[in-house]
């Protein structure tokens, strides 16, 4: 462990106790604190001034008429003009979100509000603003309708649309409208840029880590968040190569839509095809009505496959097909659909080496690795222990309605120098059994079981070699134990689980059998 | 021309104009096929465009003529149909031509 993460560990495990002084002197600590806050003012400014700039470009007066008649695009195109708004007209809905789709794809932003009529051939405006609702773009419609569609718009607002409009317009309204839908765009835009302002700080499941590949990873996340480009999470298992990708799709344009994960290796590869793409009724044995896979489940949001590095090769041809295309094809149909899901995938498997072995596609793999993200292990990253352990121990103690408040020092030196092969899940596990076994409202160094666990594996794993009896392992773990402890047996039997008499008991023994053998 | 509403009555170009009266042109045009083929629901269809428009341009009249015909399609009466269809031949050739002339 670097200098730097040593004192961040040591600042972490007995700052709040003031059991030990950081070993920055106060003068330093002090000056390190007017650094931060002159650094922080430079961001938020720089951050002001950018949202300034952002706010007026993005925002702006840009409608799009949707109306199969060409009259009703004419005048509006003409009087809206003259209103400062730009116009583009759209025969239909279908050619407005053909526009959309490759609008979103190279994430230009083209129109701030939709007017659009509800009586329209193909998608009508009904089908239109729910259509819309999936799209996140949280462009407002606003219904053009006749008299006697009224009850058709009011269904339509229901379900998400703006506003509507009479036909034949009444020009006031139709402009007190459309203003009143800008503005409500530019609050949305702001109150979104806002919150972007005031909490800047990206947290994996609501932990902030300070470690500074973590640091590293979260401006990563940061940045990649808002933008359409596939992301691949390598990471050895354990590390939150899910949780990573939750925090990109929750700090995307698309996190009020549907987050979908899949772990491919959990999957048959008979049935994964149809999880991911669908099927139609009777297109196998048991298919008995049209079931939608998770592509368009995820519809507008994220798809997740987690251990892609297992994807059998005549799906990973399928999934390429997903990216070049946008479209997918449900097992037993002959149409594709057209869906818009961002697609993130992670694996604890090299997939260099696995396109070596003709077990990977290269042209997937590009695909998928435009933006990569490797997690390191817990063990190469000791200052996040100590925060994600307190994190756990909180969240374990309210599930469980326990009454434990946090850790002695031991118990978290003991924690951040063990070597976590499970990575974080496991220390997740180890945690949460330690608070269900703690008696007291701290936990201690013993009521931590990884320690045993961990060095009784590692001593079975060594001891496999000379394939010992059970009888001879029995012996060489308790020595184990004993030597850990210094020779204090009230402590190694705790750890062992047996009263002191039993130890003793198996200690004379083993003396009689070695005096035997001997 | 027709009686729109006064607030809504709005200066548009020249330019915008003709463009309107050609796609109204068509659209009587494609309406004359559907009557000639007894295809009222294409034939309602189009009156309903036609009527959604028109008061925009100031062709009041040219609205309600299509509002007759379009619940004379509903109601499948052939020959409110076809006054209908007449009245409205009527006032787009007064308007076309009056464009036109201008």
């Amino acid at each position: 462990m670097g200098d730097q993460a040593e004192r961040n560990v040591v600042t972490t495990i007995y700052g709040d106790s003031h059991l030990l002084r950081s070993s920055l002197s106060d003068s330093a600590a002090e000056a390190e604190s007017e650094m931060d806050e002159k650094q922080k003012s430079v961001e938020r400014e720089s951050r002001r001034k950018n949202f300034q700039v952002i706010s007026q470009d993005s925002v702006q007066r840009r409608v799009a008429v949707i109306d199969d008649d060409e009259g009703i695009r004419l005048y509006l195109g003409e009087v809206l003009g003259q209103q400062g708004f730009q116009v583009q007209e759209y025969p239909s809905a279908e050619a407005f979100l053909s526009k959309l789709e490759s609008s979103m794809r190279s994430n230009s932003p083209f129109a701030d509000v939709i007017l659009c009529d509800v009586r329209l051939p193909g998608l009508d405006g009904l089908s239109f603003v729910s259509t819309m609702k999936g799209k996140t773009t949280e462009i407002p419609v606003i219904l053009m309708t006749a008299y006697a569609e009224v009850q058709s718009a009011v269904r339509a607002m229901r379900e998400g649309a703006y506003d509507y409009l009479e036909k034949p317009f009444d020009l006031a309204r139709l402009n007190s409208v459309l203003e009143n839908a800008i503005r409500y765009r530019q609050l949305a835009f702001e109150n979104k840029f806002l919150k972007n302002m005031i909490d800047p700080d990206i947290k994996l499941a609501g932990v902030q880590c300070l470690s500074p590949s973590m640091k590293a990873i979260y401006d990563l996340i940061k940045r990649v968040a808002p933008t359409e480009s596939s992301v691949l999470i390598t990471g050895e298992s354990g590390v939150g190569k899910e949780v990573v990708a939750r925090a990109i799709h929750d700090n995307s344009n698309r996190a009020d839509r549907p987050f979908i994960s899949i772990n491919c290796s959990a999957i048959p590869e008979s049935l994964l095809e149809s999880e991911l793409f669908g099927h139609t009724k009777g297109s196998f044995t048991g298919a008995t009505q049209h079931r939608k896979g998770l592509f368009e489940e995820a519809d507008g949001g994220t798809l997740f496959l987690d251990e892609i590095g297992d994807l059998h090769f005549s799906l990973q041809a399928k999934l390429l097909r997903v990216f070049q295309e946008q479209k997918i094809r449900a097992v037993g149909d002959n149409k594709f659909r057209s869906v818009n899901v961002r697609i993130i995938t992670a694996t604890h498997k090299n997939l260099a080496e696995e396109i070596k072995v003709s077990r990977f596609r290269e042209d997937l793999y590009y695909r998928l690795n435009v933006i990569p993200i490797h997690i390191p292990p817990l063990r190469q990253r000791k200052e996040d222990v100590v925060i994600l352990a307190k994190y756990f121990l909180e969240r374990s103690a309210r599930k469980n309605k326990v009454d434990v408040k946090g850790f002695t020092p031991a118990a978290l030196t003991k924690l951040v120098y063990l070597p976590w092969k499970g990575n974080v899940r496991e220390l997740q596990n180890v945690i949460e059994r330690s608070v269900i076994l703690c008696q007291g409202d701290l936990i201690d160094e013993t009521d931590i079981p990884v320690g045993q666990a961990s060095d009784a594996d590692d001593l079975i794993e060594e001891m496999a070699y000379d394939m010992p009896t059970l009888r001879d392992v029995e012996r060489r773990y308790i020595l184990s134990v004993l030597k850990k402890h210094n020779g204090k047996k009230d402590a190694a039997a705790k750890v062992l689980g047996m009263s002191r008499r039993t130890l003793y008991r198996k200690l004379v023994n083993q003396d009689d059998d070695s005096e035997t053998l001997q | 021309m027709g009686t729109a509403k006064k607030e809504n009555i709005v200066e548009v170009s020249e330019s915008t104009r003709s463009k309107y009266f050609r796609s109204l042109t068509i659209q009587i045009y494609q309406l004359r096929q559907a009557m000639e083929k007894s295809d009222y629901k294409t034939a309602r269809e189009i009156c309903h465009r036609v009527r959604g428009s028109a008061s925009l341009f100031g062709l009041r009249d040219l609205g309600e003529a299509c509002r007759d015909v379009e619940a004379a399609c509903m109601a499948q009466d052939g020959e409110r149909i076809v006054e209908g269809f007449q009245v409205i031949e009527v006032i787009v050739g007064r308007n076309v031509g009056t464009a036109e002339a201008s």
